[in-house]
């Protein structure tokens, strides 16, 4: 693993010692995430709260373009669907889209962009 | 990734027909035989009510989005008549619950033609295209009745769509003796593919041989790895380890722990688990749920879709203890049957996964850092 930039070493501004706590926090989380891998599994939900109360912005990112560019979809997302406004279930296809049925390829998203131009 | 089980199904399987104009040599549907005693195509009846139960569910769960994926068989001998019915239906279901439906097809595209793709167009139906990884493999595993390959037609169903603005998702199924690289160069370079997946062939432990499948989707890994800026592309299964080792969970049935909620419609309106489970023998999913008599959730009452329900997040010991527990979750659940633990096995490519998850932990590890962006 390297780190780019290591969250302790950023300089506090005033009224944010909490946030800067909380910053490291994530970080440490996020370095687990990426130490610790699959092995226990990373509670995304809680990361993203912390990461939205400490108002901090901390990226995963690689040096492999097609694995950095999966990483920033995936926290895209994370921040989309931030807790704790979250409901039970998602009523835009969040929930069981999760884990959808594998036997189709679904460029449903990339089709409606081509006929929207049409 | 948690989801509350309780939650309204979003997603179905509609089967628009039974049979196929092919005979696939690993075809997972017709490892079931009592498929070919369901009416060919949907029958009227059974499209009638369910869009009447579709609406209904819709409207007690609120739904502002459900996903239909139109599948077989060979969907598309379901006709064009009937599939414009069907479709006509379905978009003034949708304008009257306000609930956006996505609408997808799996086919084998040997017979689409012009008025098809105009269909596709007109009622925004996402087309995903089966084809096989190398043009050997294709014409050796996906026959007609005759014996003949169907790789030419299946191209010119590509090219057709390509030619009307439409890009297709594409579906391989992995071919032990095809050369991983050779089917990475066949996808992206000869047909131009720029995201697919090639899946892993459909095995449970009841089948006497099973091909180690490991080192070739390793090679294939880091063959996707490697590739930059336009040369690089997207391989399904791949995102999905990467993201799901990341904890950023995944969008597969295959990859990851998380309850397994897919429910099927065949042609004569039964309502039955996920279709793939059909792998472990004939009438495996058989329920007594139809959509003339329950609604399209009353199916997870049934034996079978509780039972893996269940079994897609309670995994057996062997599993509890891996280390990719999380990430890989037991990999597809049907790969987990056996006639005699049924699913409580780990998968029949427990030890092939664990090769790939690996691989990939090894590359994120070496690659992956961290930026702070905060202030």
């Amino acid at each position: 693993m390297k780190n780019k930039n290591d969250a302790s070493s950023q300089t506090a501004t005033p009224g944010s010692e909490n946030k800067s706590a909380l910053a490291k926090q994530v970080s440490k989380v996020l370095a687990l995430a990426i130490v610790a891998s699959g092995s226990a599994g990373v509670d995304t939900v809680a990361l993203a709260q912390l990461r939205n109360e400490s108002g901090a912005s901390f990226k995963i990112r690689s040096h492999s373009p097609v694995i950095d560019g999966i990483l920033k979809d995936a926290q895209e997302k994370l921040e989309l669907d931030a807790p704790p406004s979250k409901p039970n279930y998602d009523r835009d296809g969040g929930g069981s889209y999760d884990r959808a049925y594998d036997r189709t390829y679904d460029r449903q998203n990339e089709y409606d962009r081509v006929y929207d131009r049409q | 990734m948690t989801i509350d089980t309780g939650q309204p199904s979003q997603y179905i399987l509609l089967k628009l027909a039974s049979t196929c104009n092919l005979a696939c040599t690993y075809c997972y549907w017709f490892r079931d035989p009592s498929v070919r005693k369901r009416p060919s195509v949907l029958t009227k009846e059974a499209e009638v009510a369910f869009v009447e139960k579709l609406e209904a569910h819709i409207k007690r769960n609120s739904l502002v989005s459900f996903f239909i994926l139109f599948h077989g068989g060979e969907p598309l001998l379901f006709g064009k008549k009937r599939f414009r019915v069907l479709c006509d239906a379905l978009r003034d279901l949708e304008m009257r619950t306000g609930c956006k439906l996505r609408l997808s097809i799996t086919t084998n595209g040997t017979l689409l033609d012009a008025e098809w793709v105009a269909l596709f167009q007109l009622h925004r139906v996402a087309p995903t295209l089966s084809i096989d990884s190398t043009e050997g493999s294709h014409d050796k595993r996906r026959i007609d009745f005759r014996g003949r390959g169907s790789f030419e037609r299946t191209f010119k169903a590509l090219s057709l769509l390509r030619e009307n603005g439409v890009e297709p998702g594409v579906l391989a199924v992995f071919d032990p003796e095809a050369n991983p690289k050779e089917a990475i160069e066949h996808l992206t370079g000869t047909l131009g593919l720029k995201s697919f997946d090639i899946l892993i062939p459909d095995a449970t432990h009841d089948d006497p041989i099973v091909a180690p499948i490991g080192p070739s989707y390793v090679e294939m890994f880091d063959i996707w790895r490697a590739r930059d800026g336009a040369a690089g592309f997207d391989f399904r299964l791949f995102r999905n380890i990467v993201s799901a080792l990341m904890g950023f969970g995944s969008r597969s049935e295959s990859v990851g722990l998380a309850p397994v909620t897919t429910s099927t419609m065949l042609t004569d309106g039964s309502l039955e688990p996920l279709d793939i489970l059909r792998i472990a023998g004939e009438g495996h999913t058989a329920t007594a749920f139809n959509i003339f008599e329950h609604q399209l959730d009353d199916v997870r009452q049934s034996p079978l879709w509780r039972e893996v329900h269940e079994a897609s997040t309670r995994l057996p010991t062997v599993c509890e203890q891996c280390e990719f527990k999380v990430a890989c979750g037991g990999g597809l659940i049907a790969n987990r049957w056996s006639s005699g633990r049924r699913y409580d096995n780990p998968s029949v490519y427990c030890e092939d996964l664990k090769m790939i998850f690996k691989h990939a932990e090894s590359t994120l590890a070496d690659s992956v850092f961290i930026e702070t962006l905060t202030g």
